[in-house]
């Protein structure tokens, strides 16, 4: 009985919630929009292509190469962005914002702690929640000497090109159900919250189905450390 | 060296802190258990490289005809200049804390820090301080200090609760939760929680509901805890 109030209570709550951009609506649909194409179909996935231009970057000030990222990354990061809710123009903006980051911060990237994309990931989600959201999100410090002060862990993460295109293809080879939590979430932006209303799922079938595919994914690209 | 916690996050839980969709006392918790843990931080790292791929694999967007030349003008801005980055980690009640406390603890206004908070009494052996996390009303985002040997009594939650200890430790369900563990509980796992005896607890406690007390004590004590 209480877990039904509680059950309808959030259900409200979400729903008042939810962005009414158009791509929002569209996954209200039963039928989920198949967004973003598949993953290793794309003409020009740039695996791999990024992090030398990012070197250059970080240790030439290369502008050349920076134009490059540009090319490569804007219109990627500008429907990125959009498929997250932001307007064109909007989009627009921030993907200037993201790219300024990258070019200011460019000596902050460590490709033994992930890949090019993975780190301009973070910048347009962070960026996103600032300037659309609006909302403060707590985030680790790398910096903060707690983190120093740990125990390495058991895991090491792979960072080279191949083990990006077998992540790639391993997310478009998720049972569907699983891909669709991923590229809502990573994609859309939307909450494991609103994906179950959107799905008419329960909330723990979503959180279920999220942890099998972010556990599995996570076996593509990272060993134990002695191995 | 401080030994790595062994109680960690989930993968969901992990999946919407990195896809950006976590709420701020979520992710919170996750900024704080990432900051004590390289094992959790090479999982989010993992997760990040799956963002990384979803971005790669983004449709490409037209961007403006001038989008390039209006980037590569701003190259020369001048950047804000960024806060001057402490060396020394964050520290509370004598304990060194995750820095992405210092934003709740140490609230600036306006340039001035206000004096720290200080913990008030919420039931014989708790005391606590409210951090100002943006969430629900019925939310508690708290960093609580349990007195040494004290037993919450049996009770289950209205919804999820996250723990994190900082200091002392804990013993819960046949487990023990030190320093940098981190502990879920779902609505309707019965517990009782006992501090160690030769020490006070500090923890992050965050409740996304109620306490929904098992026993008269129980009930004096939700009374008085979700005041």
């Amino acid at each position: 009985m209480a877990a039904s109030f509680i059950g309808a209570r959030a259900t409200e709550r979400v729903s008042e919630n939810t962005p009414r951009s158009p791509l929002c609506l569209l996954s209200l649909l039963p039928q989920w929009p198949t967004l973003p194409v598949a993953l290793t179909s794309s003409p020009s996935a740039p695996a791999g292509d990024a992090d030398p231009l990012l070197i250059a970057i970080a240790h030439a000030r290369d502008r050349g190469a920076f134009a490059d990222l540009f090319r490569l990354y804007g219109p990627r990061l500008k429907s990125h962005l959009m498929g997250r809710g932001a307007d064109a123009g909007t989009a627009e903006e921030i993907v200037q914002d993201v790219m300024l980051a990258v070019w200011r911060k460019a000596e902050q990237f460590d490709p033994a702690r992930g890949s090019a994309s993975a780190w301009i990931y973070t910048l347009a989600r962070n960026a996103f929640v600032d300037r659309v959201r609006r909302d403060y999100r707590p985030q680790m410090d790398p910096a903060d000497p707690l983190v120093e002060a740990t125990e390495p862990g058991v895991d090491r993460l792979l960072v080279d090109a191949e083990s990006q295109r077998d992540l790639a293809a391993a997310v478009d080879a998720l049972p569907i159900e699983q891909q669709q939590i991923v590229r809502q979430s990573f994609f859309h932006g939307q909450s494991l919250a609103e994906i179950s209303v959107a799905a008419g799922l329960p909330l723990g079938t979503v959180k279920t189905r999220a942890r099998l595919a972010l556990s599995h994914l996570r076996t593509l690209v990272t060993r134990r450390r002695d191995s | 060296m401080i030994a790595a916690p062994t109680h960690h996050l989930d993968d969901d839980v992990l999946l919407t802190y990195v896809a950006g969709t976590a709420t701020e006392p979520v992710a919170l918790i996750v900024a704080c258990h990432l900051t004590l843990c390289a094992l959790c931080r090479t999982r989010a790292q993992a997760a990040e490289t799956v963002g990384g791929a979803i971005l790669d694999a983004a449709p490409a967007a037209d961007l403006s005809e001038n989008a390039l030349e209006r980037m590569l003008a701003r190259l020369d801005e001048s950047p804000t200049d960024a806060p001057p980055v402490a060396n020394a980690p964050f520290e509370f009640a004598g304990i060194p804390l995750p820095r992405p406390l210092a934003h709740y603890l140490l609230p600036d206004q306006g340039g001035h820090h206000q004096a720290p908070p200080d913990f008030r009494f919420l039931a014989p052996g708790i005391r606590g301080i409210d951090l100002p996390v943006k969430a629900d009303a019925v939310v508690r985002t708290r960093l609580l200090r349990l007195a040494p040997g004290v037993a919450i009594p049996r009770h289950t939650h209205a919804a999820p609760e996250f723990t994190l200890v900082f200091s002392g430790g804990i013993s819960d369900g046949g487990a023990h939760y030190v320093r940098g563990d981190v502990r879920f509980r779902d609505t309707d796992d019965e517990h009782v929680q006992v501090v160690d005896a030769d020490g006070p607890c500090i923890a992050l406690v965050l409740n996304e509901g109620a306490l929904v007390p098992k026993t008269w004590g129980g009930r004096v004590l939700s009374f008085l805890f979700d005041r």
